[in-house]
This record gives structure tokens, C-alpha cells and sequence, in this order.
């Protein structure tokens, strides 16, 4: 059995729209988590988690230094 | 009788400073003082050593110890009540701040305070602000004694008038929510918009509209919030009657947004989503990048944030705390040594020695006998003092300068810079271009008439004015912040580079608050002599005593047999058997009826006077190469509130066209400014008191000199490290270079826009050809902002 | 309300740290004799569990999952305890998270020898373990969060956050990867086919990267590095810019390992595009940890730790920008397939991964055992020979890849093809020989470093329960005295199940979307068929064998691929190629268009002994396929699959698939016949040559040697 150069073509141009669901599924999820991120960010600038960027990475150090 | 020799320099283990000669020893280890000991033993007895392990000597040095009962006025419950932040049952909140925080250790200290004291629960330190909130039960303890606790290790809190009248200004995080909105739904917009440029296959319909209105829904949150920041600006200045660099900037995004709306709606293209969330997203960086704050430092400091919080109050005999604004005509007060004087009064009671240094950058204490006024900021040094109010805090000197209706409104900051000028006409000649546009293609090619007007107007956003205008304001900030001056924001840069006249305080600003310039006059002081001196004046914390000491510049010292000082007259003590005198020439001579003479300190050894120490101003580094350099580019004046004896000196540094005035008043300022400014000059201040904080307000550009970013400055448009004064005219320069660079970077974008315009007339202006625009001409103009700004600072030897 | 007491749970940080060690042992020694058998067929052992095919996936997934994952686990339960002021939410999750994930790593080596595979490359699990990965994930996430809503420190550190991504992405990830169709206990098919199931699991392959192998050791990068410098990281600032803008780019990278592959141009391009601008976040996080030791490098020469992290963090910082460039299409061209590949992930495995995992360990481990590092001498012989071990390992690797892009595209000057594929093999064996000593330096320094640990514990004493003391977070927030929301959940143990279990709830129906997106989109081309029933079973067979780690199935378009194997690869060919099976590294010759190439007897001696059809090959022998019974009674049970994934089978046709399988079968042995090769009934080889004879040639414009079934 051989096939036409038309008939790879075709085959080729119609499993493209094939990939809409994927790519659209794939949209979801990232588009999702992104979202996310985001009301994550928000919420990290509203409290004050950004205020004083001198003291955390300081901070971190001191657990070595107890009684 | 031994001569204790020490030339090794020995550092205090806690505060790292000279221990002189006789370190305290204690645990093998050397203190300068008993109160750094002090400190040590709390620390120690409590196992907190590790403070002293992760900084070196992060201690304060504890010299001059803090009055015992200084915080008492914090047992009064109205002044409790307005420090509080949250309080219940079992747990009270507080905020301090402490302005002593300097290092990783204080931090960590800090934030054990716990261990110090079961009663505090926690303590979280700001160590941008240097702020701690403390949580405490307030059945155990007292905000008292945790402001005594504090200052018994070296954190003093400062409390001042301000804690009770301003609640703590919030910081505007609107922006940093819009930026963030902004840049999600930019990057997802431009994933979306890169199919339809890569090439995406035109039979993918489905995929290609799932994507379109996708990017219509995330442009939502850019047009509608993100983008208001400059909607809310325009409106401000529209209603003004002025046309602000928003105003295009929303006309085009407003446009922008509508075709691409209309575009997708009707199914002719994606529309400009993604250059119109790009804009708005790297406009908002540069917004927020030129709004940086210095925290630490506040530029809007009046009195309230010097005065006292609560004074001891005289009634009947009794001593009671009364916080500030309570305070009455006829009132008695109580003030301590080192209290600040909060009202204009008449002294009744006591020797008053004032150290005005804080209202005049004078640091030679003043004599005040029984029943002169002293005015309110100064600082008595003596012992304890009685004052009559004759002045509420509200009608005393001080204060009532700052109250002046003139001060009181703020300096319209937006319509000042050209960069609104510019964008006017740069918005003018683009409406022409588009209106052309339109009546040309209404002739030749009607479909074509909408689409070329829009565009036009699309591309015509000023926005690359915006972006390096901002971007170099806010490296150029960055730069001079570096170099340790601190200004309170950008238009202050385009403030410096318009001023053709500068006027400087004499005293604190052109010469140091300090006096190591010391001139010796009488019998000539042989070695033996030089160290008996000396080790008599080390003995007292009086600046000039101190300053003897240290100009003598000897390391022995002998022992003192007796010693004693006369607050405000002088002191004396036996060396070696003999007894030596060092104070005014009343007291040194004993006869009343002399005048004593300023700056002077007379020396006697036995019964002969041998000499005197007159004191001259210090003038600061390299001083005289910055005036030579300014004056031949500026107007100078010198307003002092001292004496004349340098005028000779100045008159040769500032050159015969200058102006030089003496005995000063605040108000003498800030007139001498406003007198300058109607002949149209637009005048730097330079000052560092509160006395200048008038004139640093009226000037067009009002810049506090400090020795160190967190010590007080009065309310100003800048605030310059001392040390740095040398290279003002640098700063000067590179402030005129961001205008210049500005000016650039836009002639650079209007390249830019007329590669977008000759498109967009034709009506060809793509979505693709904008995502290509916009993108390269924001990256360019950043390179070259930051490229260039980087550069020349660099060329003038700035870090 | 006073300070609060508590202790810091050490013992499940020592656990993860000794299942690492174990783990990173196993893993690394499958590497090595994977590695080994790649020049020395012998060491195939002529046994399916110890063949090359099989061992591959223990390797990649023991030293990603095993090694990688419990180095995460112990970093983030000693650091997320110590950031929160907390100690890990609860002691039960912590060693259900600990016992199960072992399991699971037991599990998915025996599995995997044992050839059960998804036939997807880093998500090689078969469904009943994909399904206890996500439950236990679930577990780490309640534990994680559980523990940052207890915690007595309001600042979330920036290394939390990259935990955090971690969690959320990988959860996310996973689920969308591992869609797939049980049709027995063991086994399953993808449940998206060809270019769909590639670009999915590319999607899932770099971002399993990105936050498996990056998010979390950033965040234990800026947890351990400060730490083992006593000093704060350079630029707090550029740490939080650095985690949101990788954070918002970082997804979007997949489709760079599809470039030239039948996946739509304007798919690889935007691979490319966010690929490129992951350099800047990327490197600003490298410079942010090489600057915190800015005025610390004498430092650096005495602590072994820290040269650990140097080396980590730098070799982070090569594979970033290497990455970038192996996505540009010019590089991609002739990096693709070849041992280049192989070079940059080790550098990120070996260096990154790998150092920054010892580093931790060492830093670590006296800790919790309240002591000193046994010697410190050891610990840096150790850094010596892995760095020796790394170079050793990557340089012949880049110089084999660069040899082999070469000579693959070298003509002549008539226009043929001027190598044989085998001369391109036999040509870098040298380099394949001195990689394999590479990577043993690199285990032997391994055994030091465990030599070194195991006599440190052995002289300290294990602190279980560190004391701590922290107060709690006030109550009130300071700003106007609201409550966060999460006040509500912390008291209420229930409403955080409740709300856990909605969360799980909508991931569930998220999972359905597709079902019906995808139905409705199922191409009905007449020209591509699907596969036989003896073809599917042969299939299956090439899967189990893991014949994808070293034969590709996609011919790209450039002349000397189209030369040597024929016409390049199209979309369409691949709708029921579920899994997908383009492969991504070319050890041997491309199989995509190998149907009809040779006779059957050729496969079936080639199966058998490789070497006698093809001198100096190094391809394992497969002689038990000669013999190995094929499992026909599960033939309907896939055809039944296959039609619920949308493959127009006939209805009814699961119950004649077995006629169909026979009629094939017996077809193939009568042409083996001619050749005077006898096979048994039912020989799986019968299936897998009915497959290979299949492969490309639906389109191949050639007659079929192989009759179609109808």
C-alpha cells in the first residue's frame, strides 16, 4: 500500500488540531498553579513578609547560638 | 606615685572603643567604662555571651550612663495607653524604636530578650526601621522596666513627642500588588501571543481563539488594575488643569485596549494585549524602583520627633509626670541633666548649662543664670534645673517657626519636571500626526482610517519618556545612596540640577560640631606638664575638657588626688601635688567682675595663670576646594548664627561676591531664603540644626547635613553624610547628568516611534511588529539609562 | 502566654539522611554498570534483569527519586523545622512519608527489572505506584504545610518558598503526566498518544528538572549555604526576585526537547523563547550563592563543606546557561541524541544534585549527633575524588557527543552517507571506557564519605529531639487585629482534612476534563492504521525491554538523518502510539522507519547475538525473547484498553484479536522457515519482529514486506 504526498500532508495538518485538548489541559494546570503563585505573592506582600529584608537572612544564623 | 604607661591601644571587649588607662578588668577581659561591664555581667550571668561571638564588639559604648528614673513618665497610663499597639487579658504589644540597632548581634540579643526577662514573651526586630515589637504580659512587668531593661543593655528606647501625636505612617503597598498582577498576566499574555508570531498554523483556529480570549481575560486585571496608578494620576492633574506625562500614557493604553478588544471581538487579530501589559508592567517597575525608600531615615521630621514624650512636672512640691501637650503657662518643670528643654521658660531654680547643638549645630554649652529664658530645644548638660513655662510647646519659639502657614504646604512635587513639559508637546505633535493620518486614509482608503489613527495613537505613548525618566531617577537615587546622600525622592534630583544659588549654615554644616582646633596662648607647657594637664581634663565629659585632652596628645596619665567640677564654671584637681584649674576666666581668675570671653578656657597651675585654650572652629575637610569649585558656578551665602570672628576667614573662601551674615535667627534664614527666591534664584539650603529646619524648607532644595544617617536631622529634601559634604559638587553634577541622560534615553525611544509611526501611518502596524517594538525599545532604553547613568557616576569616581 | 518549649525532630532528618546515603549508593552502582555494559556487552549477564534496558530506569529513577528525593526530604525536614521555629506537624505523617516513600523505591526497582515500564523517560512507574506516589505526596504536603501554619516565625524564609513551588509543581506535574489506562494490575498505556503524550511528557520531564532538581536545592542552597558560611546570603533581595521570576517562567521550558520532532514549530519555539529568558533567574540565583562567600574564601580552603557547595552551586550554574544554549535550534541540531546529553545532565546530577547533597550531609550530620565531622581530611580527599570524578566523567562525554554529531553528518564527496552507524559507536568506546572511570572515582569517593559519616556517628551520640525555645506568633496580627485564615484550619485538625480532601476532589475532576476534551478529538485517518494485536504485543515487549533508552523513533529533517533512515517523521504517525516512543538518546541507530529494512531472520539472529549480524555492535543479547512464552490471554484486556483511549478497533474485536495474533504469527514463522529457523508456539521474538517490521512503514511509500491485517 503506498499514500500520496497529499495524503501525508493531510495526516500531518489534521493530528495538529489534535493537540488542542493537550495543550489546553496543559494551559489549565500551569495557568492554575500560576494563579496560585500569584495570590501566594499577594498574600506575602499584604502581611509584611517583604518589610525588613535585612533581618531573615540574618536571622537563619542564629539557630547555632543557644544557651 | 607611679607613671602608668600605656601605649598599647586596648579596645573595649564590648564596645570596642579606647579603654584610656585604666581598663576595667573583669572575667579577663577589659572594659572602657563600668557601664560596658555592666552590660557584660547582665549578659553573662544570663549565658548570652554569644552576642560578643557573632559581631566583634557590637556593644554601645555606655560612657554616659542614662538617668535612673528617666522613664518613670512611663508608668503614667494616658502616655501607656497611646504607646500601646494591642492589648489583652494576658499579653501587651509595644513597638520601640531603638536606634542604637546596628549590627547582627543587637539583633540577636534583641530577640532574646526573652531570656532576660520571663514576663517578655517575644521581640521581633525591624532592622530596617531598627524597631522592636515586643510582646510582653503586662502582669509580670511594665513597659517601664522594659524600656529600663532595654537601656541597661545598651538600647535606649527613644520615645519622643511624635510616639503619641502621628500614628506610624503605613507604607503604600498598592503598587507592589499592581506589579505583581501586572507581570503575571504579562508573561501569560505574551505565552499566549507567541503561537500567532512562531508561526502557529492559520487551521488551528480553534487553538488560536482559545488563546485570544484567553489574553482578553488576563488583560482584564492590567487595564482595570494594574493600570489605574496612572489613570488616578492623570485624573489628579487634569482636574488641575494640568496635562501630566500619564495623561497620553492612559490615552494610549486606553486605545490600545479598545482595538484590541475590537480586534479580537470581531475576529481580525490578537490585538495589542501583550505590549499593552508589558508597558504597564515595566512602567510600574520603574515607579516602584524610583519610589525606593530610605526607612531608616525619615526626611519629615518636625520638633515632635525631638521632643520629650512626658516632662516632670512641679506641683506642690511634688514631683509628677505629665506627658507634653498637657503641659501649661506658669507650669514649673523639672528638668534633668541631659533632658531636652520642651517650652520656652524662665529659669528659676539651678545653674542652667544648654547645649543648643540640636537648634544651632553649636556644641559649646551655654551659661544660663536664674531668671533668663531659655528656649525651648536645647539640651541642659548641668545638673537638675527648674523652669517656669512661660510658652505653651505649641506658642514656643521653635515650634512656632515650624507652624508658619508658608511651611506648612507641601511642594508641588508633579508639575515641576520638564519631563510633563516635554510629554505635552511630544502628545501634541503625535495627535497632529494622527488626525493626518486619519484624513488621509478618509480619502484614499476609508477601512484603512480607523485602523492608522489607532495605531498612530498606539505607538505615540509616551511611555519611553516614562521609563527612563523613571529608571534613571531611581539608579541615579540608588547611586548617590551609595555615596551616602539620601535623598527624599526623585524630583529632588531634577530640584539639585535647577538651583543656581546655595546657602550653608556655618556652624555644624562648614565646620565639624566638634573642637579640635585649639589655640594655646601663655607660658609654653613642657612635657610633664602637657600629661598633668591632660589627665586632669580627661576626668570630665565637658566637650572642651574632652577636646583639651585629646589636643594635648599625650597616652600617660597620673592619678588624681582630688578632683572636682564646677557644672558651667570649670574644673579643678591635684596632679602630682600641684593643683590645677581649667575653666571660664570668672572662675579661674575668681574675680566675678570679669567678662568671661567665649571659647575660651583659662589654665592655672597653682596660683599662676599660665595660659588659655581658645577653641576655633574646625572647619570641615577639603571645604575650602568645594567652595572654589561652587563659586564659580553659584551664588553663595552663609547664614551663621554664631558670632562674627571668622568673617575674614570666610570672606577669603567664598570669595567678594558672597554673602556672609552672622547672629542668625531661624527666622533671619528662612527670610534670607525667601528674599533670595523673589529676586527668582532657586536656592539649596544646606543646614544642620533644627534652627535651619525653617530655611530647609522654604529652600527649593532644603539638604541636612549629619554626621551619621541615624542621628536627627530637621524635615528636609535630602539628607548628606558630613564626611561627604566635599563632594557636593559631584552630587550636583550627576543630578544635571540625569537630565541630560534623560533627554537621551528619549531621543533614543522617538527613533523608536518613528520605526512604530512610519508603520502605523500606513496602517501595517501588527500586533507582532508592537511585541517587537515595545520589548526592544524598553531593553534598550534600560541599558542605556542604567548603562549611562553607571558610567558617568563612575566617570566622577562615585561608588 | 509565655515562650514556648519545644523540640526539633532529628530522628526522621536521620533517617532521610541515611536512606540517601543507601540509596545514592544503589543508584550510583546501577549507573556505573549500566555504564560499563555500554563498552562490554558481557555484562549484560545474558539476563533480563541485569540487561542494559532494564537497569537504565533503576538508575534514573534510584538516584532522581531515591537518592535526589530523600537528600530533599532530609534538608527540608531539618531546615523547615528550624526556619518555622517548629517541629515537623506530626510525628506519624513523618514516618508514613519516610517508610512509604522506601517502599516505593523498593517497589519501583523490582518493577522495573522486572520490566514492568510506562515506557515514559523519568515516569517509568506503572500505575498502582504513581497512585501511592500521589498519596504520599499528599502526606509530605499536609506534613509541610501543617508544619509552616504551626510555625512560631512569621517570616516565611526564601528557602520555604522554593519548598513550597516544589511541592505545589511536582503535584501538579505528576498528576497531568501520569494519566494512563490500567489494563492489568501491573500495566497500563498512556493515556495520550503520540505527539500529545511527547509534548505532555516533555512538559513533565523538564519541569521534573526544574522543581525536583532545582526549586528544592535552591531552597536548601540558601538554607546550607549561609548556614556553613556563618553568613547571610548576599542579597536577600535578588534571592526573592530570583525565586518569583523562576517561579513564572520556569513552566513553560518543556518543548525544548522536541525540537525537530514532528511537535508544531511554533510549540518548539516557544520552548526555546522561555528557555533563554530562564537564564537571567537562573544565574541570578548561582551569583547570589557564590557572592555570599564574597570575603570568605579562606574560609572555603579549610571547611570541605563549603568547597562541597562551591562546586554544587557552580556546576549549577554551567548546567543553566548550557541548558539555554541546548535549546537554541542551531546547538539543539547537534546536541540532540547524542552522549552532549548525557554530559550536562551529570553535570547537574553529579555537581549540583550530587555535591550539594554531600555538603549537606556533612554539614548536617555531626550536628544532629552532637559532635565534629570524624575528619575533615576524608571529607576533602572526598571532594578531590568526586571533582576528579565529575571532570573525568563529563569531558569524555562531550567530547564523545561532538564526535558523534560529526560523523553522523559527514557525506562524501559522491553524496553518501561516509559513516556507518556502528563506526560512530565503536569510534567513541574510548570515551565511554574513561566516563566509566569517572563515574567510579566518583562512587569510590562516596564510600569515603559514607566510611567518614558512619565513624562521626559512631563516635557522637543522636540528639532525637532537639530542644528549642521560640514564642508563638502572637495572636493578633498587627495589622488592625484581623485573623488570618489560617488561625480557622490550625485549631481544627478536621476542617484541614475537610479541606485537603476538596482539594483532592477538584484535582480529581480536574482529571476528567480530558476524557471528554480528548474523545471528541481522536483523528479517524484511514491511511494509519492500528497496530495488530501481535504488533501491540510486540510493542509492548520493546517497551518492557526499554529498547526507547537507546534507539529513537523520529527521523528529523535533515539530510543525513533522512539518508541514513529515510524519510523524516510526521505527526500523524504517531495517534496511536500510546506511549510515544521517539526516545531521546541514540546509542543505536534510529528505529523509526526499520519495518521491512531487514528480513525476519535478521531480527530474530540479531536478537539472539546481536554481534553475529552486526560485528563490534554493543548491544545486549536478548536471547530469552527466543524462548519466552507470550502472554496471549491478556491480548482482549488490551485491545479493550486501546478502544477506551479512542483506538478504532472494531467492536467486539478484543474477542478475535487472539485469531488475528495467531494467523500473524504463523505468517512470520513460515518466512523465519525459510531461513531455517524454527520457533516454539507463541515466542515472544515472533511478536516483537512483527512490530519492528511494522514501524514507519504505513507511509513509507514502499511495499510492505509484512502483510497488513485487514
Amino acid at each position: 500500500m503506498s499514500l500520496s504526498r497529499a495524503t501525508i500532508t493531510n495526516i500531518f495538518v489534521d493530528n495538529q488540531s489534535n493537540l488542542v485538548s493537550v495543550i489546553i489541559l496543559l494551559l489549565i494546570a500551569s495557568i492554575s498553579v500560576a494563579s496560585l503563585f500569584l495570590a501566594a505573592f499577594i498574600w506575602s506582600v499584604k502581611t509584611g513578609q517583604y518589610d525588613d529584608e535585612a533581618s531573615p537572612p540574618v536571622r537563619i544564623l542564629f539557630d547555632d547560638f543557644k544557651k | 606615685m607611679s607613671l602608668l604607661s600605656t601605649n598599647t591601644y586596648v579596645q573595649c571587649y564590648h564596645c570596642g572603643e579606647d579603654c584610656d588607662v585604666h581598663p576595667i578588668l573583669a572575667h579577663d577581659k577589659q572594659f572602657c567604662c563600668e557601664g560596658c561591664r555592666m552590660v557584660f555581667e547582665i549578659l553573662n550571668q544570663n549565658g548570652m555571651c554569644d552576642y560578643y561571638a557573632i559581631s566583634k564588639n557590637p556593644g554601645i559604648n555606655q560612657r554616659i550612663r542614662v538617668r535612673e528614673n528617666k522613664f518613670a513618665f512611663l508608668d503614667d497610663g494616658a502616655i501607656q495607653q497611646s504607646l500601646i499597639v494591642f492589648k489583652n487579658d494576658d499579653e501587651t504589644h509595644i513597638s520601640f524604636y531603638l536606634p542604637q540597632i546596628h549590627c547582627s548581634s543587637c539583633l540577636w540579643l534583641l530577640e532574646n530578650l526573652h531570656r532576660l526577662d520571663d514576663a517578655i514573651i517575644r521581640c521581633k526586630i525591624n532592622f530596617t526601621r531598627k524597631e522592636a515589637d515586643i510582646v510582653f504580659d503586662q502582669r509580670f512587668t511594665s513597659i517601664r522596666k522594659i524600656a529600663e531593661l532595654l537601656t541597661s543593655i545598651g538600647y535606649e528606647p527613644y520615645i519622643s513627642l511624635k510616639d503619641i501625636q502621628h500614628a506610624k505612617p503605613t507604607i503604600d503597598k498598592s503598587k507592589i500588588y499592581k506589579l505583581g498582577v501586572a507581570g503575571f498576566c504579562f508573561a501569560n499574555i505574551m505565552l499566549l501571543s507567541f503561537p500567532e508570531y512562531l508561526g502557529i498554523d492559520s487551521k488551528e483556529q480553534n487553538l488560536l481563539v482559545i488563546f485570544r480570549y484567553l489574553n482578553v481575560l488576563l488583560s482584564l486585571p492590567v487595564f482595570f488594575y494594574s493600570g489605574s496608578e496612572f489613570y488616578i494620576s492623570a485624573w489628579k492633574s487634569l482636574k488641575h488643569g494640568f496635562l501630566n506625562i500619564d495623561a497620553p500614557i492612559v490615552l494610549s493604553v486606553i486605545v490600545t485596549f479598545c482595538r484590541s478588544l475590537y480586534e479580537v471581538f470581531t475576529n481580525q487579530g490578537v490585538g495589542y494585549f501583550d505590549s499593552m501589559s508589558g508597558i504597564v508592567f515595566f512602567m510600574l517597575v520603574g515607579r516602584v524602583l524610583q519610589d525606593k525608600t530610605y526607612e531608616q531615615l525619615s526626611f519629615e521630621r518636625d520638633y515632635t520627633s525631638y521632643f520629650p514624650i512626658a516632662v516632670t512636672k512641679l506641683k506642690d512640691k511634688e514631683e509628677q509626670t505629665v506627658p507634653l501637650p498637657d503641659i501649661q503657662l506658669n507650669d514649673t518643670l523639672l528638668i534633668h541633666s541631659q533632658e531636652l528643654i520642651p517650652a520656652d521658660g524662665i529659669l528659676t531654680r539651678g545653674k542652667a548649662l544648654i547645649d543648643y547643638s540640636f537648634v544651632t549645630g553649636e556644641s559649646i554649652p551655654v551659661e544660663k543664670e536664674m531668671g533668663e529664658i531659655i528656649y525651648a530645644g536645647g539640651k541642659q548638660i548641668g545638673g537638675n534645673i527648674e523652669l517656669l513655662v512661660i510658652k505653651e510647646v505649641a506658642q514656643s519659639y521653635l515650634t512656632k517657626l515650624w507652624n508658619r502657614e508658608e511651611l506648612q504646604k507641601n511642594k508641588k512635587d508633579e508639575e515641576r519636571s520638564f519631563v510633563h513639559l516635554l510629554s505635552r508637546y511630544f502628545t501634541w505633535i503625535f495627535f497632529a500626526i494622527a488626525i493626518s493620518a486619519a484624513v488621509y486614509w478618509s480619502f484614499h482608503d476609508h477601512a484603512k482610517m480607523w485602523t492608522a489613527a489607532t495605531a498612530v495613537l498606539i505607538v505615540a505613548c509616551p511611555c519611553a519618556l516614562l521609563l527612563s525618566n523613571t529608571f534613571t531617577n531611581g539608579n541615579i537615587l540608588r547611586r548617590l545612596g551609595r555615596n551616602h546622600f539620601y535623598l527624599r525622592n526623585a524630583q529632588t534630583i531634577e530640584d539639585i540640577a535647577n538651583i543656581d544659588y546655595i546657602v550653608f549654615d556655618k556652624t555644624g554644616t562648614l565646620t565639624t560640631g566638634e573642637y579640635h582646633h585649639i589655640v594655646y596662648e601663655g607660658q609654653p607647657l613642657n612635657k610633664e606638664m602637657k600629661i598633668k594637664i591632660a589627665s586632669l581634663a580627661v576626668q570630665s565629659t565637658h566637650p572642651m575638657s574632652k577636646a583639651i585632652a585629646s589636643w594635648l596628645n599625650e597616652s600617660n596619665r597620673y592619678e588624681l588626688m582630688v578632683f572636682e567640677e564646677f557644672t558651667g564654671k570649670g574644673i579643678e584637681g591635684i596632679v602630682e601635688n600641684e593643683l590645677i584649674v581649667l575653666g571660664s576666666k570668672t572662675f579661674v581668675t575668681d574675680n566675678a567682675l570679669e567678662k568671661d570671653i567665649e571659647s575660651t578656657v583659662y589654665l592655672k597651675v597653682g596660683n599662676t595663670i599660665l595660659g588659655r585654650f581658645s577653641f576655633q572652629n574646625n572647619y570641615r575637610e577639603k571645604i575650602p576646594t568645594l567652595i572654589k569649585k561652587l563659586r564659580n558656578h553659584y551664588g553663595l551665602s552663609v547664614l551663621s548664627g554664631d558670632n562674627d570672628g571668622e568673617k575674614k576667614y570666610l570672606k577669603d573662601l567664598l570669595g567678594h561676591y558672597a554673602n556672609i551674615s552672622f547672629h542668625q535667627k531661624p527666622e533671619d534664614k528662612l527670610e534670607a531664603i525667601q528674599q533670595l527666591q523673589r529676586t527668582g534664584r532657586k536656592v539649596m539650603m544646606i543646614g544642620d540644626g533644627l534652627n535651619d529646619a525653617g530655611a530647609l524648607k522654604q529652600a527649593n532644595v532644603g539638604i541636612a547635613v549629619t554626621e551619621n544617617s541615624n542621628t536627627f536631622t530637621p524635615a528636609s529634601d535630602g539628607i548628606l553624610q558630613a564626611n561627604q559634604l566635599h563632594r557636593l559638587y559631584t552630587f550636583i553634577r550627576l543630578c544635571k547628568a540625569n537630565k541630560r541622560i534623560i533627554m537621551f534615553a528619549f531621543i533614543i525611544s522617538i527613533l523608536y516611534n518613528i520605526v512604530g509611526l512610519s508603520f502605523a501611518v500606513k496602517g501595517l502596524l501588527s500586533p507582532m511588529k508592537a511585541a517587537i517594538l515595545m520589548p526592544s525599545s524598553t531593553i534598550s532604553i534600560l541599558l542605556i539609562t542604567f548603562g549611562l547613568s553607571n558610567l558617568i557616576a563612575k566617570k566622577m569616581s562615585l561608588k | 502566654m509565655q515562650v514556648e518549649k519545644f523540640y526539633y525532630d532529628n530522628k526522621i532528618v536521620k533517617m532521610f539522611a541515611y536512606a540517601t546515603m543507601l540509596w545514592g549508593v544503589v543508584g550510583m552502582l546501577a549507573g556505573l554498570l549500566i555504564a560499563v555494559q555500554i563498552y562490554l556487552p558481557a555484562a549484560n549477564f545474558n539476563l533480563p534483569i541485569t540487561t542494559f534496558g532494564r537497569v537504565r530506569p533503576v538508575h534514573t529513577n534510584a538516584v532522581i527519586f531515591a537518592f535526589v528525593g530523600n537528600g530533599i526530604f532530609m534538608g527540608v525536614y531539618y531546615s523547615l523545622q528550624r526556619l518555622c521555629k517548629a517541629r515537623m506537624f506530626s510525628d506519624t505523617l513523618s514516618k508514613i512519608h519516610f517508610w512509604v516513600w522506601q517502599l516505593i523505591i523498593v517497589a519501583a526497582a523490582v518493577t522495573l527489572l522486572a520490566g514492568y515500564t510506562s515506557g515514559k523517560e523519568y515516569a517509568e512507574l506503572e500505575w498502582p505506584i504513581d497512585i501511592v506516589i500521589t498519596l504520599v505526596w499528599v502526606v509530605f504536603g499536609i506534613n509541610m504545610f501543617g508544619t509552616i501554619l504551626k510555625r512560631r516565625e512569621s517570616h516565611l524564609y526564601v528557602a520555604i518558598w522554593f519548598y513550597i513551588a516544589t511541592w505545589v509543581t511536582v503535584a501538579m506535574l505528576h498528576i497531568v503526566n501520569s494519566f494512563e489506562i490500567p489494563f492489568s494490575f501491573m500495566k497500563s498505556y498512556s493515556f495520550y498518544a503520540g505527539v500529545q503524550d511527547a509534548l505532555v511528557q516533555w512538559w513533565y520531564g523538564h519541569n521534573a528538572v526544574a522543581f525536583f532538581l532545582t526549586t528544592p536545592y535552591l531552597g536548601l542552597m540558601y538554607y546550607f549555604l549561609p548556614k556553613a558560611a556563618n553568613r547571610p546570603v548576599y542579597s536577600y533581595r535578588l534571592s526573592i526576585i530570583h525565586f518569583w521570576a523562576l517561579i513564572f517562567i520556569y513552566i513553560w521550558a518543556g518543548p525544548h526537547h522536541l525540537l525537530y520532532t514532528a511537535l508544531p514549530d511554533w510549540a518548539q519555539s516557544l520552548g526555546t523563547v522561555f528557555s533563554i529568558m530562564l537564564i537571567a533567574p537562573s544565574w541570578g540565583g548561582m551569583l547570589n550563592g557564590l557572592f555570599t562567600l564574597r570575603g570568605a574564601w579562606d574560609k572555603v580552603r579549610e571547611e570541605p563543606v563549603l568547597k562541597f557547595l562551591v562546586v554544587a552551586v557552580t556546576c549549577y550554574g554551567m548546567a543553566t546557561f548550557e541548558g539555554p544554549m541546548l535549546s537554541l535550534k542551531s546547538v539543539n541540531a547537534i546536541s540532540h541524541f547524542t552522549d552532549w546529553t548525557i554530559a550536562h545532565v551529570h553535570i547537574g546530577a553529579l555537581g549540583w544534585n550530587g555535591f550539594m547533597t554531600f555538603g549537606v550531609l556533612y554539614w548536617l550530620i555531626p550536628r544532629i549527633f552532637n559532635t565534629t565531622l570524624y575528619s575533615k581530611k576524608l571529607a576533602t580527599t572526598h571532594f578531590w575524588i568526586g571533582t576528579l570524578g565529575i571532570v573525568l566523567y563529563a569531558l569524555p562525554m562531550y567530547w564523545a557527543g561532538f564526535t558523534q554529531a560529526e560523523m553522523w553528518k559527514q557525506f562524501t564527496e559522491e553524496g553518501q552517507i561516509k559513516y556507518q552507524f556502528l563506526e560512530t559507536v565503536t569510534h567513541i568506546i574510548p570515551m565511554y571506557v574513561t566516563r566509566s572511570l569517572g563515574g567510579a572515582l566518583y562512587i569510590s569517593g562516596v564510600f569515603v564519605m559514607i566510611y567518614n559519616i558512619w565513624k562521626t556517628v559512631a563516635q557522637g551520640k543522636l540528639i532525637e529531639n532537639e530542644e528549642a525555645e521560640a514564642a508563638p506568633l502572637p495572636k493578633v496580627a498587627e495589622t488592625h487585629g484581623k485573623q488570618y485564615w489560617h488561625r480557622w484550619i490550625e485549631r481544627r485538625p478536621i476542617q484541614m482534612l475537610v479541606l485537603s480532601l476538596v482539594l483532592v476532589a477538584i484535582g480529581g475532576l480536574l482529571e476528567l476534563v480530558p476524557t471528554f476534551l480528548i474523545k471528541s478529538n481522536i483523528p479517524t485517518i484511514a491511511s494509519v492504521k492500528p497496530y495488530t494485536p501481535l504488533e501491540l504485543q510486540g510493542r509492548d515487549i520493546y517497551i518492557r525491554e526499554g529498547c526507547y533508552l537507546c534507539h529513537s523513533q523520529m527521523i528529523r529533517p535533515f539530510r543525513d538523518e533522512v539518508a541514513r533512515y529515510g524519510e523524516y517523521s510526521k505527526a500523524g504517525e504517531f495517534v496511536y502510539d500510546h506511549p510515544f516512543q521517539w526516545g531521546s538518546k541514540r546509542t543505536g541507530p534510529d528505529l523509526a522507519r526499520i519495518g521491512g529494512k531487514y528480513p525476519d531472520s535478521w531480527h530474530y539472529n540479531h536478537m539472539s547475538d546481536p554481534r553475529s549480524m552486526s560485528p563490534g555492535s554493543i548491544m545486549p543479547s536478548y536471547s530469552w525473547l527466543l524462548d519466552n512464552k507470550l502472554d496471549t490471554a491478556i491480548t482482549p484486556a488490551k485491545i479493550r484498553a486501546m478502544q477506551t483511549l479512542g483506538v478504532p478497533y472494531p467492536e467486539g474485536y478484543d474477542k478475535k484479536a487472539n485469531e488475528d495474533l495467531v494467523a500473524q504469527e504463523n505468517l512470520i514463522k513460515a518466512n523465519l522457515k525459510k531461513d531455517k529457523i524454527e520457533t516454539p508456539a507463541n515466542a515472544e521474538i515472533v511478536a516483537l519482529i512483527a512490530y519492528l517490521q511494522r514501524m514507519g512503514t504505513d507511509i513509507k511509500g514502499e511495499k510492505k514486506q509484512v502483510a497488513s491485517l485487514p
